[in-house]
């Protein structure tokens, strides 16, 4: 049996009917932020399209990004998606082992050489030549260097491969460096968190499947539809911080009505990140609903910022004596939200009538 | 006597606040009326485009009303289409396997997208239907 070639034949033989598979694209265009008309305008470039190969490199991590999207929970868009791909290599996740899953690699990247979409999840070290992080007897340094060759664009999972991550953390002992200090010809999407959110993996899969190339990124690499709004920005707990209304430890008051945790240290004002309007577990709640304040964990160096519980200095986000004015301006608060929103939507209508090939700035 | 261990007192849920955004989604779907009543060409309100808090959807939801159709759509979990008081103004929502909401869009057409039968689904289904025609009338019937 020949595997299916199009991404419409791989839908025919799995038995998803073209409605099944316009909702799922309705539903993606909704979480990326594109204006409605995407939807079926994504259904329609989808099916046409060829099966893409997808290489996925684990480096120096700890798998929790590959259990980020493997127990994301079942049937959902993210595992349709991976399902459309043609993912040749995931160690972790592959039957094969040893030899032969080193044999389907080079045949991977052999076959599709120029297109294949590589996925990068852990820092690469570089201290003794990479010897602190190797795969079958070869360095992750040497591995990337070679994959990256054949790699029509590299999409960095998770804070690690992004940044650095915890590996790079200060002593940073395996001076561990992200792909982008390795890799300097190729288009290169980060997609930080610790890990990242699923949805926001597989949704720059879908815009690649969809446009034939990376999102718009911001200065940091990342897909501006998702990074594009700090977690306080979407913050639930809002209304609290413009009020002024502090918890001032874990099991006061404030904590218990459900107050701001900015002096707990929350991190969401300096943070890019989806999670208060994605979040976590099917949609469940993510750290701040939970009573616990932002990490920041999507941002470079997150570790080695400073205590998670000291509140964020003035020099980094303007004090919280400062909210007053917020407060004052609350009501204009909404419409601008409802404008930035817009602006969003607008962008991408030009996005998609006219998808030029984009390399990411910075 | 779990609340003196842990009292926990919500305030105000900000999920019960009209946040203000509601309005000018419904003036959003105006337009799309007027322009779809005028040339036929409709379009779509994202919900999620907008921060709207629950109580602001439950306005849209109520001033918009309901009209003469509704529709339940299985496909990888239940969508429903509900046309409102307003012809040709439809609110859909798509819901997964799970039941939970994946999407939901005010959308201004004749029919829903999601509606129509596709041409592939068609023509896989004309096959199938073409396959039992030509079987022996025994085994058509059994
Ligand atoms: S400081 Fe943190 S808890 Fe407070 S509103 Fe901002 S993101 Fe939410």
């Amino acid at each position: 049996m020949n595997p299916a070639k199009t991404i419409g034949e791989r839908l025919a033989e799995a038995g998803v009917s073209r409605r099944a598979f316009l909702k799922f694209c309705t539903a993606l265009a909704s979480m990326m932020a594109l204006p409605p008309a995407a939807g079926p305008a994504m259904a329609q470039a989808i099916a046409t399209r060829e099966r893409p190969s997808v290489i996925w490199l684990p480096f120096q991590e700890c798998t929790g990004c590959t259990e980020s999207i493997t127990r994301s929970h079942t049937p959902t868009l993210e595992s349709l998606i991976f399902d459309l791909v043609s993912l040749d290599y995931q160690e972790t996740l592959m039957a094969a082992a040893g030899h032969q899953a080193e044999a389907v690699l080079a045949a991977a990247m052999k076959e599709n050489f120029g297109k294949y979409l590589l996925i990068v999840d852990g820092s690469v070290p570089l201290v003794e030549d990479g010897a602190y992080s190797c795969t079958a007897g070869r360095s992750n340094l040497a591995l990337l260097k070679e994959a990256a060759q054949g790699a029509a664009a590299i999409i960095c999972v998770g804070t690690c491969s992004s940044y650095g991550g915890i590996p790079r953390a200060a002593p940073n002992p395996t001076q561990a460096v992200p792909v982008s200090a390795v890799v300097k010809d190729r288009p290169i999407v980060n997609v930080p968190g610790c890990p990242p959110i699923p949805v926001v993996i597989t949704g720059v899969l879908a815009h690649y499947l969809t446009f034939g190339n990376l999102p718009e990124l911001d200065p940091l690499g990342r897909p501006k539809a998702f990074y594009g709004e700090t977690i306080h920005d979407r913050c639930y707990r809002r209304p609290f911080y413009d009020q002024g209304r502090f918890a001032k430890t874990f099991d006061d008051e404030g904590a218990r009505s459900g107050w701001c945790l900015y002096e707990l240290g929350c991190k969401g004002p300096v943070t890019y990140n989806a999670c208060a309007t994605l979040k976590w577990n099917a949609g469940t709640s993510f750290p701040i609903q939970s009573g616990h304040g932002c990490l920041g964990c999507s941002e470079p160096d997150f570790w080695d910022r400073g205590s998670f519980y000291r509140p964020l200095a003035a020099a980094d986000w303007g004090s919280a004596k400062t909210v007053g004015a917020a407060a004052a301006a609350g009501v204009a608060l909404g419409a601008a939200a409802a404008w930035a929103a817009r602006r969003r939507q607008d962008r991408f209508v030009k996005e998609a009538a006219a998808p030029a090939d984009r390399k990411p700035e910075g | 006597m779990q609340d003196e261990v842990f009292p926990l007192r919500f305030e105000r849920a900000p999920a019960a606040v009209l946040t203000g955004n509601a309005r000018p989604v419904l003036a959003e779907v105006a337009a799309l009326a007027e322009r779809f009543a005028e040339s036929g060409a409709g379009g779509a309100v994202d919900l999620a485009a907008m921060p709207l808090s629950p109580a602001d959807v439950d306005w849209l939801r109520g001033t918009l009303g309901r009209g003469e159709v509704s529709a339940v759509i299985e496909a990888a979990g239940a969508s429903s289409v509900e046309e409102t008081a307003f012809a040709g103004v439809w609110w859909v929502t798509h819901r997964n396997p799970l039941g939970e909401v994946v999407a939901e869009l005010i959308e201004v057409a004749a029919v829903p997208a999601i509606i129509a039968a596709a041409r592939e689904d068609a023509a896989a289904g004309a096959a199938r239907l073409a396959a039992i025609v030509a079987a022996p009338a025994a085994e058509a019937l059994a």
